[in-house]
């Protein structure tokens, strides 16, 4: 039976993110091949990433006699990315899946159904880890050798560390949960939630190369404070010395801490899926209704959806938090900025034009239009049965992610008039860009979620994060920024003005975002009055 | 008020609906009777314009569903099988919504939702989120939007299922009063009892060709509908 759920499981993550769910026609090979080579790019580009990380610390860390300290970073890098990874997955799949009650309905052990979401996850958190891990090996043989025992130490961990991991994750959903399982405003107090826990963790990483240079310069007081943690300093130990007493001192401890939550879990699961923590009841009182247009009613259905969602705010919305706090950053270090600008022989038109490329970034980022045909769900009927032609409903879709995102891009391109006082046509692309880029993003989102649709998931989380067409979207939002980025940063930056550059770029981004706009007009109707 | 022409649905190779035609007039309450998967939904969906049709054509009080979608939209009202509504949305909220987008004014919206969420006893739970109803709850509410902007035609799926003996009771009522207002009610169920003391045609489709149809008279004759519907799916079967 557990076996039976696992695949079930497996092919719910896969269908998710693939979007095959709501699909009527049998899957293509083209499509499992487009799937895969995505896989493979993602998985390059963090690889590509912690490689370098630990390049930098390898081969120091090995000179200073600190080979433990080396693993021991990559078990806490590992630990914390499969935590983050999985945390509020986590809290989706365990504590709120719509098929908890169909499933305990059915004649299968409650245990089984735990058993198959943790092994889901765990394995989940496996693919994270060796993200981490396999270019962290990699790093360290360039520099060191590994002993055999150190090998076999490195395997074991990266099989028991997910156990730890795992549990930290469980143990946060859950309260997490608990917190905001009885409080009216649900979706803000579990997105402010989120915020201050995705502060911190790019805290830490805008920090990173902060710690390393610690790292490599006070390797040993560190090693002194990490070695009186004594699972962290196992960790080191059983790799770079092959110390088998280590490595079986961390097992323990992963699978004890592990086998303590399930034990936890499995005796609360029953009443955690299925006791109703109940809403305080609120009596309703009559009064005047306001009344709005079809177009005003329409946006307004598209914000109290995202309103409703903290997982929809924070995995769409969660650019406009860099755009708004980069923009502040830049007006309250401005002198730093501009210092370390001219420094690398950027200042007024050419800044504004680095600045115009980094914001379409970021830009890109913003994903509200990417799950939003998705998160219609099986209530798609609505909007399919209201007299209103189906361009206004994607039309919707589109202006709740330009009242969001247009103030909060017009905002940054105005500091960045303000910081580095462009030139008038650098001054005119740094506004005009930015925004043009704006409404081709929201329409590739939106066209990549017409074209790979999931209608069918069990908890929005499959819709906002683990659909095709975010990811999706934001490699094309990404690789249109780069496009329009490199060849003026790589070769034309000392050959042509930089504002006319900006220029050039806003009349070839402002053409896309037409042509994406006819389609979406043509094709993307009639694809979402046949889904 | 309702009429399909040779209307064809096909998923794949398979036919949902083949070659159906019907007619359903002002003032009429029209059942709509088969089998699981005969092709009730599928025929429901289309004259909604939920779905697109391969062949035929189905026309809302004179207009094309095909040509016209939004304005046969705005004449009728639909009633899924299954009340999936917007579980973001209180009770209140979602009326509101809806009276919006039928462009109800605001005093017949106030009036309306007054006057339907008391027969329904629903009024105490509209700033409940609908995410807390119950499904008989939520069928209520689907029920009521259903009649904020006062359509010509009500289709609907199953509408019966989930709610409790009174609000069923209301709800014959209020189709009853809906066609003696010169409305019509087309509508699909399995609960044959409720559709022969209720409806004045029926008409029985079968792997999605039409069986029969008719006024209950003609098509009961001196039986029961269950057992006419009996004997015309043995018939179909043999």
């Amino acid at each position: 039976m557990l076996k039976t759920l696992l695949k079930i499981r497996l092919a719910s993550f896969y269908a998710g993110f693939t979007g095959m769910q709501s699909r009527k026609k049998k899957p293509s090979a083209g499509r499992g091949v487009l799937f895969a080579l995505l896989m493979v790019y993602c998985a390059g580009a963090f690889g590509l990433m912690f490689f370098g990380f630990f390049s930098s610390l390898a081969e120091p860390f090995y000179g200073a006699g600190l080979a433990w300290l080396y693993f021991s970073f990559l078990g806490l890098t590992a630990f914390a990315l499969m935590f983050v990874g999985s945390v509020f997955t986590t809290k989706a799949q365990l504590f709120e899946a719509k098929d908890n009650e169909l499933l305990l309905s059915m004649p299968i052990r409650p245990g089984d159904i735990l058993g198959s979401r943790m092994a889901a996850l765990l394995l989940m958190n496996l693919v994270f880890e060796l993200l981490c891990a396999v270019p962290a090996a990699i790093a360290w043989l360039q520099a060191a050798p590994l002993s055999a025992a150190g090998w076999f130490s490195l395997v074991v961990i990266v099989l028991v560390l997910p156990l730890l991991a795992q549990a930290f994750s469980c143990l946060v959903a859950w309260l997490v949960s608990l917190m905001t399982a009885r409080v009216r405003n649900k979706s803000l107090m579990t997105t402010l939630f989120s915020l201050a826990f995705l502060g911190a963790y790019f805290y830490f990483f805008s920090q990173v190369n902060t710690y390393i240079t610690q790292l490599v310069a006070s390797g040993s007081a560190i090693a002194g404070r990490l070695g009186a943690v004594a699972p962290v300093y196992w960790l080191g130990d059983s790799v770079a010395n092959g110390n088998l007493i280590s490595l079986a001192l961390l097992a323990a401890v992963c699978l004890g801490v592990f086998a303590l939550l399930c034990w936890l879990l499995a005796r609360s699961f029953l009443r955690i899926v299925t006791t109703k923590r109940g809403f305080a009841r609120i009596k309703y009182e009559e009064k005047t209704l306001r009344v709005s247009s079809r177009r005003s009613a329409l946006l307004g259905r598209e914000f109290a959806r995202l309103g409703s969602s903290p997982g929809y705010m924070l995995n769409s919305g969660l650019g406009l938090v860099f755009i708004v706090g980069g923009a502040a950053a830049m007006l309250i270090k401005r002198a730093e900025l501009l210092t370390a600008l001219a420094q690398l022989g950027f200042a007024g038109d050419r800044a504004a034009a680095l600045l115009a490329l980094a914001l379409c970034m970021t830009a890109g980022l913003v994903l509200f239009t990417a799950p939003s045909v998705s998160l219609e769900g099986k209530s798609l009927w609505i909007a399919r049965s209201m007299p209103v032609p189906t361009r206004e409903v994607l039309r919707a879709k589109q202006n709740m992610n330009l009242w969001l995102t247009l103030p909060c891009v017009l905002f940054c391109s105005l500091a960045g008039l303000f910081v580095f006082r462009p030139g008038p046509a650098a001054a005119a692309g740094l506004v005009l860009l930015p925004a043009a880029f704006t409404v081709l993003s929201g329409n590739i989102g939106l066209i990549a979620n017409l074209r790979h649709p999931n209608l069918s998931w069990i908890n929005e989380t499959q819709a906002v994060k683990q659909g095709m067409s975010v990811l999706l979207s934001m490699l094309v939002n990404w690789g249109l920024a780069l496009a329009a980025g490199l060849p003026y940063l790589l070769l034309l930056e000392s050959r042509m003005d930089g504002g006319l550059y900006l220029l050039l770029c806003t009349a070839v981004t402002a053409l896309a975002a037409l042509l994406t706009e006819r389609w979406l007009g043509r094709r993307g109707v009639l694809l979402f009055e046949s889904l | 008020m309702l009429r399909i022409e040779h209307l064809t649905k096909t998923y794949g190779e398979k036919k949902a609906v083949d070659d159906l035609s019907l007619h359903i007039l002002p003032g009429e309450i029209y059942g709509f009777i088969g089998h699981n998967g005969a092709g009730k939904t599928t025929t429901i969906k289309a004259c909604c314009g939920i779905l697109n049709f391969d062949a035929g054509e189905i026309y809302v009080d004179g207009l094309s569903v095909r040509e016209k979608p939004v304005e046969c939209k705005s004449r009728l009202a639909y009633i899924p099988d299954n009340p999936d509504l917007y579980e973001f949305l209180s009770g209140i909220k979602y009326l509101n919504f809806i009276a919006d987008v039928f462009g109800v004014t605001q005093a017949d919206r106030e009036a309306r939702i007054k006057k339907y969420a008391d027969t329904f006893d629903l009024t105490g739970d509209l700033a409940q989120p609908i995410s807390s109803y119950s499904h008989g709850m939520k069928q209520k509410l689907a029920v009521i939007s259903a009649l904020l902007h006062e359509p010509k035609l009500i289709i609907m799926d199953e509408p019966f299922v989930g709610l409790d003996p009174t609000a069923a009771y209301q709800l014959k009522s209020i189709m009853r009063e809906h066609c003696q207002r010169g409305g019509a009610i087309f509508f699909s169920t399995h609960v044959l009892e409720v559709a022969e003391k209720l409806c004045d045609k029926v008409a029985i489709i079968k792997n999605g060709r039409l069986i029969t149809s008719g006024t209950m008279e003609e098509v009961r004759g001196d039986q029961s509908l269950e057992d006419v519907f009996l004997e015309l799916e043995g018939e179909a079967h043999a």
